[in-house]
């Protein structure tokens, strides 16, 4: 009897049996080298501490709730006290350059659509270990990961989740207006031909908001433009396919939407959309989310993407994405608790992509089979399940560099196509973009 | 008996000078909270600005080297800070001279024997005690291009044709920024005023009546004068908040259309801050400098001379 011990069910196991079963255990945690919090245990020196983490007031607030209870959760579990700040993703570039400059605040911090790792790594806790972990369970990482985390080989940061911007169109105006299924961006520009004259202008906003940013950015990738090489060191927008783009984009503007668009922040094509004036839109699906419930007929009618993917163009689809990644601060006092959390929540995809309601696309690969947590059980946004294939990120071909999110914050490509649309000569706007652009690249290089 | 005379004068000159010593020394001590407090407060975040300014710092890089003036020289030839230098000297002096002329108007108003007077005053002052936040966001609103409540209300009065986009347009978005600056700021100029003209002593208003002094002649030469040194403080607060005013064009129109109502304050928050090189927003920042000098000087040099009239 006392040979024999129970084993989790109950059961007695014999001597030989518990002995062959522990010792499987501890080899295979010791071949694996696990720290212990890697094999689900919290290590033993991060009890009684705390992590405070900083992130984003989510457009799903459901999901900033359900957040702070995972980390409360882990915390309790863990015996760690955690803290979640969220704060307006516009304040996140201005607090982490704080708390960088003061060497305090908090453990993880999250950048929202201006990723700024190359700026700030020298700053950021390498998590290869934590990253390479989660490539391996997860399938690997979608390419952009590595554009928005990785700096000389080593990644500084855990690619949380982007947040995708599909076209959502008026199935039922399509349908009045005789218009066919649009593929391309051509038939979008069609759509909207048909739909200004009759008061369902489309839009996609020329000003200074991030979504002029990263629309435009999916129309002239479409069209073949690119960013910089694939370092991102030497700027590349000037370029045929550049002038091209310009005139497209022109077109469909004077054609297809209104003035208003110079003056729209990132929730007036949610407004445009919801009211019942767009015929189309290219923003996040918070924009139909939020009429689910309070107008249903209107919600009904709003299809997700083009073929479930983004509209082609000469050189393809492309949709840029805002990113969104965690990192630590060498500063901080507590970056065993903060590891143990990230990896932890970066492996929990389920969580996240459930909770946000789709809104929060993975970087796993593993996590794009079909059908999708959350994604794959309703019919509305199923059809974003081909997003990875799509997905990139400001700088293209190159990685998320500082002088492309500078090129991004201080919305170059946005004004210079406004200079166009108003009846700058192409050239003398293009030229003035170029002047910016390389002016900021010029001052990364020197 | 010379000597003697001689003896008691030095004896009086020394304890004079040890008095006159011991005087100063006690009355620069008490100076000294007061310089310790401007050096700290003032004194070190500008010379941290200025030392920004001449390095290559940026968020991610503690460690900057001195570049001399090499940001300097790098933002006067963007084209985007030479328009937002305008921008915001235009905005000051446009948006400085309606409040002026409303903050009179309405000071005029408030020191009248009214019914209610206290209450009135007390709304009056609503829009400069709003937290900015709440009130530029009811702004953007109002001037929102698709449920603009000042179109609809302006366009079913027949005061204008179309649907002006306010913060869309390079025409009218400077003038939509500078309208809600003022809006905001006139509550104080009125206030300013308002006290001094409570102060002027009535029966000179009354004698210069008697003298047939029409009321633009009274407020000219009786008004004015007595109450300049509270008009050029008053002034004095209004072009320093106005030039480092952020928060208006940042909730407004983020300095868009086309950087039209970009200003240095955003202009070096968006450089500094959002894009990380510090250095250069630093040099942005410091621009203001040189202009408010002069500016400053003027006016504190106009207050000095009519206080020792």
């Amino acid at each position: 009897m006392a040979q024999q011990a129970k084993d989790g069910c109950g059961r007695r196991l014999t001597r030989r049996q518990f002995l062959t079963a522990a010792g499987a255990g501890a080899a295979g945690a010791a071949a694996l080298k696990l720290a212990p919090w890697e094999a689900g245990a919290a290590p033993a020196q991060i009890r009684g501490t705390s992590l405070r983490i900083l992130t984003w007031s989510h457009f799903v607030p459901a999901y900033d709730t359900a957040f702070d209870k995972y980390a409360a959760d882990w915390g309790q579990k863990n015996g760690v006290t955690v803290r979640v700040d969220h704060i307006p993703i516009d304040q996140l570039p201005a607090r982490i350059a704080s708390e960088l400059a003061a060497g305090a605040g908090h453990d993880i911090f999250q950048m929202n659509g201006q990723i700024q790792t190359t700026l700030y790594y020298k700053n950021m806790v390498d998590v290869s270990d934590i990253c390479d972990r989660l490539g391996k369970q997860g399938g690997g990482w979608i390419p952009m990961a590595k554009n928005v985390a990785v700096v000389g080989g080593h990644w500084y940061a855990l690619p949380e989740f982007y947040i995708p911007q599909p076209v959502l169109w008026r199935t039922d105006l399509f349908k009045e207006y005789g218009l066919k299924v649009p593929s391309t961006w051509d038939d979008l520009r069609a759509a909207a031909k048909v739909g200004k004259p009759k008061s369902h202008a489309a839009g996609m906003a020329i000003s200074h908001c991030n979504d002029a940013n990263h629309n435009w950015r999916a129309v002239f990738y479409a069209f073949g433009v690119k960013e910089a090489d694939p370092t991102g060191k030497e700027p590349a927008w000037d370029s045929k396919e550049l002038r091209e783009a310009m005139r497209w984009s022109k077109a469909l503007w004077s054609e297809g939407m209104t003035s208003e668009v110079f003056s729209w922040d990132n929730v007036s094509d949610n407004r445009s959309l919801d009211s019942g004036v767009a015929i189309w839109i290219h923003d996040a699906i918070s924009a139909i989310r939020s009429i689910q419930d309070s107008n249903p007929t209107l919600y009904n009618n709003v299809n997700i993407a083009i073929d479930g993917l983004e509209p082609r163009g000469p050189a393809g689809r492309f949709a840029v994405v805002d990113p969104t990644i965690l990192g630590i601060w060498k500063f901080s006092k507590n970056q065993a608790a903060a590891k143990a959390f990230l990896e932890e929540y970066g492996g929990d995809v389920k969580f996240s992509l459930v909770e946000s309601k789709g809104y929060n696309m993975p970087y796993l690969k593993k996590w794009y089979t079909k059908p999708m947590p959350s994604l794959g059980d309703d019919p509305k946004v199923k059809l974003l399940q081909d997003w990875d294939k799509v997905a990139y990120v400001f700088g293209y071909p190159g990685p998320a560099t500082a002088a492309a999110s500078e090129v991004l914050s201080t919305f170059v490509l946005p004004d210079m196509l406004a200079r166009y649309c108003r009846g700058e000569d192409l050239e003398s706007a293009i030229k003035w973009g170029m002047g910016q652009i390389k002016s900021i690249y010029a001052k990364y290089k020197s | 008996m010379a000597d003697a005379e001689l003896a008691v004068g030095r004896r009086v000159g020394v304890r004079h000078r040890a008095f006159t010593r011991e005087r100063l020394v006690f009355g620069y001590s008490l100076l000294v909270p007061a310089i310790l407090y401007m050096a700290l407060l003032v004194g070190v975040p500008f010379f941290f600005s200025l030392y920004l300014a001449l390095s290559d710092a940026s968020v991610g890089n503690q460690v900057a080297q001195y570049v001399g003036l090499r940001n300097f020289i790098a933002i006067f030839q963007d084209s985007t800070v030479r328009l937002a230098l305008r921008n915001t000297i235009v905005f000051t002096v446009i948006a400085g001279i309606f409040k002026i002329v409303l903050g009179t108007l309405m000071a005029f108003l408030l020191v009248q024997e009214i019914p209610g007077k206290k209450f009135i005053r007390s709304l009056v002052v609503l829009p400069w005690t709003l937290p900015v936040a709440i009130s530029a966001l009811a702004w953007k609103w109002m001037f929102d291009p698709q449920f603009s409540a000042i179109n609809y209300v302006a366009t079913r009065l027949h005061l204008i044709h179309g649907w002006p986009n306010w913060l869309g347009e390079p025409g009218l978005a400077p003038a939509a920024v500078i309208a809600v600056n003022v809006w905001r700021g006139f509550p104080f100029a009125a206030i300013v005023l308002m006290a001094g003209m409570s102060a002027v002593p009535p029966e000179l208003l009354d004698a210069a009546k008697v003298d047939g002094a029409t009321f633009f002649l009274r407020y000219q030469h009786i008004v004015i004068p007595l109450i300049a040194p509270i008009l050029f403080v008053g002034l004095l607060f209004d072009t320093v908040f106005t030039l480092s005013d952020i928060s208006i064009v940042y909730l407004l129109t983020m300095g868009g259309p086309e950087n039209f109502t970009e200003i240095l304050p955003t202009r070096a928050f968006e450089i500094g801050i959002q894009a990380g090189a510090l250095g250069r927003g630093a040099a942005i920042a410091l621009v203001l400098f040189p202009i408010l000098v002069p500016v400053v000087y003027f006016l504190l040099r106009n207050l000095r001379r009519r206080e020792a009239l």
